[in-house]
């Protein structure tokens, strides 16, 4: 018995879904539970395991094309059994509802079968017309089309510009070429929204368009975290290394549990508290920004953080975070400093109350104690706030547990 | 190993088969009491006696249909022209009867025949003497065609093709019949349909047959200074062509250029450019280049005679070009 794999939906904000790449050809041999598909959802590359065993008859949504959520994507079954047929009858059953009341009941699956194909089918053509609108090689293209490359976005140096090989030699993923290579001057380049990028424009624009921002900034003093930090990692072997931004979160977390008010979401008719940190961690990738959680944050060593953090920002960097690997944060952090930003503001994530932006520490002048001027290892802070959730005083009070924590980290030991 | 001449090599393959096989003769113009007018049948009528070494007038189309004949009858006989260009006059007998005559009766005679001799320029010898016939010849089907100058190979091809039972086209070079090489004692075969990897290498294939595989190794040696990493195969039988050799290169090097003496048009060339733009459509970076003679008749002028053939700068000029240098 033939089955047809349908679309799945493996988020709950994804409205289609499109083949990253199939892991298997027609004609090969698959076992249930085996992965068989990698489909990008709105928010990933997530490889999908085969329903059934048997052969792969056919694939009707090919590598790159996208299709409803539930629509059929390919046929199981075996070696002799007609792919159109299983469909048909698919169809049949599935549209049967729909279409009784449109056409006489004898036709009924007919048009459907050719409605379907044409959804698995249109995609495919626009797909070949946007490779077709740019002059590369076919062995660029194999290239392109096998890493996943977008053509469009290249300049090639051939005859008449066309790509070719050692155009993608650098390129290894669609995002990052525009900088290895550079836009020829006159020329413009389309890059087309992937999913995970229109999410973010969703989520940003809906954050800041319905949640009322302000903003908290303050400067550490970093001289006491900085020395701590140095002398305990000198005794700790490699793996259990970890970073200012690992203390960050640390201390941030166990912040964050003496103030549930900034640990917290709006709803529509309420405010949520979380008595859990789970925190997270803005993570840049080519081709965008994921957000993976460092779950019960608030209850782990400095160390499991920063074991924790590698792994996910790893999976981040491979695309394969699932769903619970970047759902369900209380609170995030976004950490700019390493690339030199002294300080910035950043989006809330929503639903929650409040993120916390860190810029990089710089040896700054400033007055001390005794009214000299010295220089000390600063580094701002800005907490972007949803008022509705979030009132100044709260989020200043937040800000002072997290100044003392940062400036005294013992303190976190026995406070929080 | 011996080292021999290309025309020794030659005389070497089809005496020892005259030895091992009664039924195979020498026929041609100057083959006995002239030695051969390349000294390629030397010695040959002395050993084995003008009923197997026979001189013929000078009637290419009769002695081919000769040969022709012959062979229905059960000899395997070796038809020497003096060079291909005569043999034009004996097309008649190769392409209509000696190719097609296993069909044309229904597989009862069989015409186990090798025609010999050299083609293509040779050094100041004019239109009508210095063709390559090679793509007039390959596209009549019934006929296998080789085309070396390798002594080795030659000698091992020319064994293969004597004891084939099909008529076989051999092709060599007048200015090479002197050059020497290794040849392998007695019984060196070399079978008809292999090609062979002349010099390995990464950044594109050369595909050169008979005397243009030398212009393709002092071309590969010349761009070796500069970075660039020619491979070179030599097909050796135009028919049946080895293309696994061709399509497993193209595949490493993702380039083409076919080298090939004679006019463009319609060439074997494009038969090896079309094979391959076929079967290996995803794998080539570049349009394949070809590098032919220029399409005029061959002049009598030395200078200008160097000018029509391939050159190495228009052989590297083509390979630049699938580089994109």
């Amino acid at each position: 018995m033939a089955t047809v794999m349908e679309m799945p939906k493996l988020s709950d904000t994804m409205s289609e879904g499109s083949v990253a790449r199939w892991l298997k050809k027609e004609g090969d041999k698959v076992t249930a539970g085996i992965p068989v598909i990698e489909i990008d959802t709105d928010k990933a590359t997530m490889e999908y395991e085969s329903p059934a065993g048997g052969i792969l008859l056919k694939i009707l949504v090919g590598d790159g094309q996208k299709c409803p959520l539930q629509a059929p994507i390919a046929i199981i079954g075996k070696a002799d059994e007609k792919w159109e047929e299983v469909l048909e009858k698919y169809n049949a059953k599935k549209g049967g509802a729909q279409t009784a009341s449109k056409a006489d009941a004898s036709k009924a699956a007919a048009p459907q079968t050719a409605s379907q194909t044409a959804v698995a089918k249109a995609p495919a053509a626009s797909a070949s017309v946007s490779q077709a609108d740019v002059k590369a090689s076919p062995l660029a293209k194999k290239i392109a089309a096998d890493k996943g490359i977008d053509l469009k976005s290249i300049q090639g140096s051939g005859p008449n510009g066309r790509i070719v090989q050692r155009d993608l030699a650098q390129t290894s993923s669609s995002a990052s070429m525009s900088s290895v290579h550079g836009i020829a001057a006159g020329a413009v380049v389309k890059i087309p929204h992937t999913n995970m990028r229109k999410t973010i424009a969703r989520r940003l624009a809906e954050s800041v368009n319905t949640a009322p921002h302000f903003y908290l900034s303050i400067s550490l003093n970093m001289t006491n975290l900085l020395a701590w930090r140095k002398s305990i990692v000198a005794k700790l072997p490699d793996d259990q290394k970890f970073s200012v931004n690992d203390l960050a979160i640390f201390l941030t977390a166990r912040a964050l549990k003496r103030h549930p008010e900034v640990n917290s979401s709006w709803q529509d008719d309420c405010v949520l508290q979380y008595g859990d940190v789970h925190m997270s961690v803005a993570v840049a990738l080519p081709n965008g920004l994921m957000t993976p959680v460092v779950r019960h944050a608030d209850k782990l060593t400095v160390v499991q953080i920063a074991q924790e953090t590698k792994r996910l920002v790893k999976i981040a960097k491979d695309g394969k975070l699932q769903p619970n690997d970047y759902a369900g944060g209380t609170f995030s952090v976004s950490n700019l400093g390493m690339t030199g930003i002294e300080e910035f503001t950043a989006i809330i994530n929503p639903p929650q109350a409040a993120i916390l932006a860190i810029g990089s520490t710089i040896p700054t002048p400033v007055v001390l104690a005794n009214g000299t001027v010295g220089v000390e290892q600063r580094m701002k802070v800005t907490l972007s706030c949803d008022h509705r959730v979030i009132d100044g005083a709260v989020g200043a009070e937040f800000l002072k547990t997290l100044k003392q924590y940062f400036e005294d980290p013992a303190t976190a030991l026995f406070l929080g | 190993m011996a080292i021999l001449t290309l025309r020794e090599a030659l005389n070497q393959a089809m005496s020892e088969e005259m030895e091992r096989d009664p039924s195979v003769f020498l026929m041609g113009e100057e083959v006995a009491e002239y030695d051969g007018a390349y000294k390629v049948s030397k010695g040959m009528l002395a050993k084995f006696g003008p009923m197997r070494v026979v001189d013929s007038p000078i009637s290419e189309a009769g002695f081919a249909g000769l040969g022709v004949g012959a062979a229905m009858c059960g000899l395997r006989p070796i038809i020497e022209m003096m060079t291909w260009n005569f043999a034009i006059q004996a097309f008649d007998q190769i392409i209509n009867h000696a190719a097609k005559m296993l069909y044309m009766s229904g597989g009862q005679y069989k015409v186990p025949m090798v025609i010999r001799g050299p083609h293509g320029a040779a050094h100041m010898l004019s239109a009508q003497h210095s063709q390559c016939v090679d793509h007039m010849l390959v596209n009549c089907p019934g006929l296998k065609i080789i085309s070396t100058i390798d002594p080795a190979d030659a000698k091992g091809l020319m064994k293969s093709a004597i004891r084939d039972d099909n008529t076989v086209l051999f092709l060599e070079s007048e200015m090479l019949y002197g050059r020497s090489g290794e040849v392998p004692d007695g019984e060196h075969i070399v079978p008809i349909g292999v090609g062979v990897v002349k010099r390995p290498g990464s950044d594109v294939t050369l595909v050169a047959w008979n005397k243009m595989v030398l212009l393709a190794q002092d071309v590969a040696t010349e761009l070796e200074k500069e970075g660039i990493s020619v491979e070179i195969i030599d097909p050796r039988t135009l028919m049946p062509l080895d293309e696994e050799i061709i399509f497993n290169s193209v595949r490493k090097t993702n380039r083409l250029v076919v080298l090939e003496e004679g006019w463009g048009v319609a060439s074997f060339g494009c038969h090896i450019v079309d094979r391959v733009v076929k079967e290996c459509f995803d794998d080539l970076d570049a349009p394949p280049e070809r590098v032919t003679n220029l399409f005029v008749p061959m002049p009598y002028n030395e200078r200008l005679e160097h000018e029509v053939m391939p050159t190495a700068e228009r052989t590297i000029a083509a390979i630049k070009a699938v580089l994109y240098k």
